[in-house]
């Protein structure tokens, strides 16, 4: 008996190891195919990767000019809209939570975080683009924000949450008026879990693609600032690429996606270090 | 004005509060609008293909647009309602197992590096771009199942109807099952370790000294928060419902309707994704789009209250 025990111990952590080890492998494969694809692309097409536009069908490798240009042009308006709303609504909730309003903001919030992209997309298209008449850098903006305004808002509640209610207590016993206890000590003592949020939800913006489908119109000839003007993406870009027949669409994909990978793993590890350094 | 009583008073604001509660008023209120416009559009738009087909709109699989006249149009979504259905469940059910394992060792491992590991890298999965999930599993991971698990399992089993076609392109439902399966796990381990970190120590304390082993201790252990386990289930089958573009590049777009899961299929996010742009010049085409939109949107729904509903009765038990 004592035997069958062991045994089943044993295969309960064979069993667990090898599918943790299943689970997380194939992160490590991804990460080194886009390194193992898109290293050769970048080494070969030089830094004009980055500032030229996509190569026609067949010939040559050109660059993503246009589309690294629209991503940052799209992650910065939408964080421009998306952050101080989020903040503002985040603060409302934890600081009058007792309201209608406030309940609503984190069930809807959550609600929020749950509906798909694409949907988010259609949207957008309906109320913004067909009246409009046309798409533009705004509409794919309006719709990253709307991505992004609930994630961020569901991260900066849980940072204001953690701050312990006795600093709080310390605050008011000053004879601290309630705004100046908010961004005094709250905001303050918050201050990275909240940077955190707004990272995560500006890496969230900069790797969507299925949001601007259809509404910024997939410019991506040639580098454009205007709000109001089509633009691209790269994660469009490497959507689009990957679909054609041509082998070099193909490879300008694969540099790209180690361009977003890239732009991905900074963000990432610059949430890292802050995150590592809250803890007391 | 009682409404407007917070956690450390509960008498009416001060004016200065007030004040404070009025300038936030108007930000907070913009989630509502966001919400409140979603259902409305996707509500309204979807009206006129429901109105005109009923309910043959989800029975039936035929799509033939038309250009011609409102007579020959023809729209049935059954068959990515069905696709949508099979990879999300499928993905939920390999993701399972796996999650319950990355939750074990970075819950009761001692060795701090491999916790350290698991968790950078399960954070690392939660992120990543969804467009090279799609890219890899385009590119690498098709050729790979083709050659290493569709070919062997359709020669060696062609009787079972599972696997009764003959694998093609290797893009179809078992593959978009499978990146789904490998894009929830973060979602879903992150659900259950939540759950799992709420069983209070006396019980974990308990089960150890009965002389548990750490299987039969692991086992009790997620028989405590069993109703959590269900509930991330149901949230993995909703999140893998909604994904749409890695899910478009390795499910293959074809109306069909196929007991093989070798075959390629469509879900209603690839669908909206491949026929969303030119919906505008065929009759009723975007309108049945934005049917599919509410129904995902409506089962999500109801899939995450239900969910919430089993973690919250977890967290009561323990809270």
């Amino acid at each position: 008996m004592a035997e069958l025990r062991e045994l089943k111990e044993k295969l309960f952590l064979i069993t667990s190891l090898s599918l943790a080890a299943l689970a997380i492998l194939p992160i490590f494969h991804i990460l080194l195919s886009i390194f193992y694809n898109g290293l050769p692309v970048l080494i070969s097409a030089g830094v004009d990767f980055l500032v030229d536009s996509p190569p026609p069908p067949g010939g040559g490798l050109g660059g993503i000019g246009p589309s690294l240009v629209g991503t940052f042009m799209l992650a910065f308006i939408s964080s421009l809209v998306g952050i101080p709303l989020s903040f503002a609504s985040a603060l409302f909730s934890v600081e009058f939570p007792d309201n209608v309003i406030s309940r609503g903001v984190r069930v809807l919030s959550k609600a929020l975080l749950q509906i798909p992209s694409i949907l988010v997309g259609m949207l957008v298209y309906t109320i913004m683009v067909v009246p409009m008449g046309k798409f533009s850098m705004l509409a794919g903006s309006l719709a990253l924000a709307i991505m992004m305004i609930p994630y961020v808002t569901t991260y900066v509640e849980e940072a204001l949450e953690n701050v312990p209610k006795t600093y709080r207590e310390a605050g008011y016993a000053l004879g601290l008026s309630r705004t100046k206890v908010v961004f005094k000590i709250s905001v303050s003592i918050a201050k990275r879990g909240i940077l955190t949020g707004v990272l995560m939800g500006f890496a969230k913006v900069t790797g969507e693609t299925a949001p601007l489908l259809f509404t910024v119109g997939k410019q991506r000839q040639m580098i454009s600032l205007d709000p109001l003007g089509y633009t691209d993406s790269i994660s469009l870009l490497i959507f689009d690429f990957i679909q054609t027949p041509y082998a070099n669409w193909h490879r300008v994909a694969w540099g790209s996606a180690l361009v977003l990978t890239s732009i991905f793993l900074l963000i990432f590890l610059a949430t890292r270090s802050l995150t590592r350094r809250v803890v007391l | 004005m009682s409404s407007m009583g917070s956690r450390w008073s509960s008498i009416s604001l001060p004016k200065y509060d007030r004040g404070f509660y009025l300038s936030l008023l108007p930000f907070a209120s913009l989630i509502f609008a966001i919400f409140l416009a979603l259902t409305y559009v996707i509500a309204s738009a979807s009206y006129p293909s429901i109105s005109k087909f009923g309910v043959k709109l989800f029975t039936e699989n035929v799509w033939s647009p038309s250009e011609m006249g409102e007579e020959f149009v023809r729209y049935g979504l059954l068959a990515p309602l069905y696709g949508t259905v099979i990879t999300s469940s499928l993905a939920a059910i390999i993701a399972l197992p796996l999650s319950l394992s990355t939750v074990y060792l970075v819950e009761e491992m001692t060795n701090s590096r491999v916790k350290e590991l698991l968790s950078t890298a399960i954070d690392l999965m939660a992120g990543l771009p969804t467009v090279l999930y799609g890219l890899w599993g385009l590119d690498v991971m098709i050729p790979f199942l083709r050659e290493n698990l569709m070919k062997p399992l359709h020669s060696a089993l062609p009787w079972l109807p599972l696997f009764s076609c003959e694998p093609l392109s290797g893009a179809s439902i078992l593959s978009a099952g499978i990146l789904l399966a490998i894009m929830i796990i973060p979602f879903m381990h992150s659900l259950i370790q939540d759950a799992y970190r709420s069983v209070p120590w006396i019980y974990r304390e308990a089960i150890l000294s009965i002389g548990a082993n750490r299987y039969e201790y692991y086992k009790m252990m997620i028989s405590l928060i069993k109703p959590a386990v269900f509930g991330s289930l149901l949230l993995g089958i909703g999140r893998a419902s909604s994904e749409t573009v890695a899910v478009t590049l390795v499910i293959g777009n074809a109306f069909n309707i196929s007991f093989c899961i070798f075959a390629p299929g469509y879900t209603i996010p690839s669908l909206i994704a491949n026929q969303f742009s030119e919906s505008n010049f065929y009759p009723y085409m975007q309108s049945t789009l934005y049917a599919g939109g509410l129904v995902l949107l409506i089962v999500g729904a109801l899939f995450s209250a239900l969910a919430l509903l089993m973690m919250r009765k977890v967290r009561k038990l323990y809270g």
